[in-house]
């Protein structure tokens, strides 16, 4: 079995990525410390000796916020696979077609308007993501019954500046001293304020909608062939395409409503899956989860403790994303970016 | 081969257009009996590949009625049309890098099941068509580094995959070189003995048509100007007045008539 074994290994490595991530911040815990804590924690035992604090800073702020990284990172990963291979395009991601923004206008608008209503965040990120992608599908749809690749690709860019401009437009709206700052800092995306409450509907959300593309995986292999062969092959190209485009918007919507917009994992990571394991989807979607899971969490780790302070981690993901996405680029043959 | 009489496809006033005020497809009717070999002769943009999109069920908002066998064709899903009628394009611009082997058993998409999950029956109809088409020496091969050539031959294997009754072949030598037009139009016509199915193709080239169908539909601006055999439709005054171009027929050493192009009108 090499995949079995190809997956145990990946599974090693972030679980050992995950246990460096928990030793890392400004607070020091001594790293045997660290594992007697989940032990006793995940079979009840009594807690080991440790100093005060220590334990909560663990469970209580470094735990969820891994768990939320890895969750945004996987879905980022295979929402940007799921796209290009949908859009039979490797340069979309879900940000290109206006997902993203949409979402974030969304999210944007619960904060100012709504920020007493719980999940009001949650819902309008959705909401929005979802308005913005249709928009974008509606505008570019053929009027013989199929959507051609580039005008959605340009009609995902029309719409992703236009939500972009009205998040511009919000912040005029907002509070200056704490909702401005607020919206700010959300909108270069940032793991620093996630605690156990916020992972709420994005722990389910995310590892639903990431299995069910899994499952269907095959279909992308037919979708990646173009609208046309795929509806003379058999299928429904419409319906497939709306039932992919939907999940992305859910997967990736839950994760901007707590999180904020995280750019370039969509992009750069499925490009990284396909040349490890070929073109398949059914290996490219968990690898693609697995490696942006892995690539948040270095960048958040980065953001969280190259400096003194927090960076956005959105910014993190921009400086190693842009010349690796260069690299890739410059590599592969003309004909594919063509 | 013996020729069934029976009408397997049965086009009536067929009319469609991408805009209300220009159509594409201005009424065509014909019949298309079983186990016939067609060939649409007509110029770029005379409507052939549109004519297609229909008869593959890409279209489906068109006026006028398609019959596959007694059942209307729009009214047909895509899986059932698939069954029954098997598309080669022009092309096909690979994107990702899906093996030859791969890529043919796509063509078992209408049979095989919601995961992709391939039956024995899937992968025989895969060895198959393979065999049939000489693309067996290269299964193990990503799709983008074939030549042209075998680029064609995969396509072609991966619509004989889908075991369909009716063949429609959309220009399948237009991209090809000398050398590689002879070995796809030989395939061509190997595989409409062997495999008893109705065959439907668009051609560019007169000599193509004299040599490779029993029938022969020429279209025009989207409509029907001649439809009958290769032999006594296709003459001087046709290729004058709907391509533009002034030919002379000579008979070859055999025999064979041939039309060499003389000048454009």
């Amino acid at each position: 079995m090499r995949r079995a074994s190809k997956y145990a290994l990946f599974t090693g490595i972030l679980l050992g990525l995950i246990y460096f991530s928990l030793n890392l911040g400004n607070f020091h815990i001594a790293p045997q410390k660290i594992l007697a804590i989940l032990v006793s924690k995940i079979f009840q035992t009594p807690l080991p000796e440790i100093a005060k604090y220590e334990d909560v800073v663990l469970l209580s702020l470094r735990l969820p916020r891994i768990i939320m990284v890895l969750l945004v990172g996987a879905s980022l990963g295979v929402a940007g696979a799921v796209s290009q291979g949908i859009f039979r395009n490797p340069l979309v991601s879900p940000f290109i077609l206006g997902v993203s923004s949409g979402a974030s206008f969304g999210a944007g608008i619960a904060i100012v308007y709504f920020s007493q209503i719980p999940y009001a965040i949650d819902v309008l990120a959705a909401l929005g993501g979802f308005v913005a992608v249709m928009a974008a599908f509606l505008i570019a749809r053929h009027p013989g019954g199929f959507t051609p690749r580039l005008s959605l690709v340009l009609s995902g860019v029309i719409i992703s500046s236009f939500f972009t401009s009205m998040v511009g437009i919000l912040k005029y709206a907002a509070d200056t001293d704490t909702q401005l700052p607020a919206l700010t800092f959300w909108m270069m995306g940032s793991f620093g304020s996630i605690d156990w409450n916020s992972l709420n509907p994005v722990i389910y959300v995310i590892p639903v909608s990431l299995l069910l593309m899994v499952v269907f995986s095959w279909q992308l292999n037919i979708l990646s062939m173009g609208d046309r062969e795929a509806s003379f092959l058999g299928m429904e190209t419409e319906k497939w395409k709306a039932f992919f485009l939907f999940l992305v918007v859910v997967s990736v919507g839950s994760g901007v409503a707590r999180c904020g917009v995280i750019g370039w994992v969509g992009l750069v990571i499925p490009h990284i899956a396909r040349s490890i394991s070929g073109p398949n989807h059914n290996d490219v979607l968990p690898l693609s989860a697995f490696l942006g899971a892995a690539f948040l969490l270095v960048a958040d780790n980065i953001a969280r403790a190259a400096t003194s302070g927090e960076i956005p981690v959105g910014i993190i993901t921009a400086i190693i994303g842009t010349p690796f996405f260069i690299y890739f680029l410059r590599k592969r043959e003309a004909a594919i970016w063509s | 081969m013996e020729l069934n009489n029976a009408p397997h496809i049965t086009i009536r006033d067929l009319k469609f257009g991408y805009s209300k005020d220009s159509l594409v497809l201005k009424g065509l009717s014909c019949e298309i009996k079983v186990g016939e070999k067609v060939a649409i002769l007509g110029h770029n943009g005379a409507g052939k590949t549109t004519f297609f999109n229909v008869l593959a069920g890409l279209i489906r908002n068109y006026e006028g009625s398609v019959k596959l066998n007694d059942a209307e064709l729009k009214k047909l899903d895509r899986c059932g049309i698939a069954r029954k009628i098997a598309l080669v394009p022009q092309k096909h611009e690979p994107l990702f890098p899906f093996l030859t082997r791969d890529f043919i058993l796509m063509g078992r998409y209408s049979s095989i099941g919601l995961f992709g999950n391939p039956s024995d029956k899937d992968l025989h109809s895969v060895e198959k068509a393979a065999q049939e088409t000489g693309a067996d020496r290269f299964m193990d091969r990503p799709y983008n580094t074939l030549s042209g050539g075998e680029m064609q031959l995969a396509l072609i294997a991966r619509s004989l995959a889908q075991d369909s009754e009716i063949l429609i072949l959309d220009e399948p030598s237009t991209h090809l070189d000398f050398r590689n037009r002879f070995i796809v139009m030989d395939l061509v016509k190997k595989i409409s003995e062997t495999r008893k199915v109705t065959l439907l193709m668009s051609l560019h080239e007169p000599n193509d048509v004299l040599h490779f169908a029993d029938r022969v539909i020429v279209m025009s601006d989207g409509r029907i100007v001649a439809d009958g055999k290769p032999y006594e439709v296709i003459n001087e005054k046709l290729l004058a007045d709907h391509f533009g171009i002034r030919v002379k027929a000579i008979s070859n050493d055999e025999g064979e008539l041939v039309f060499k192009a003389i000048a454009a009108i």
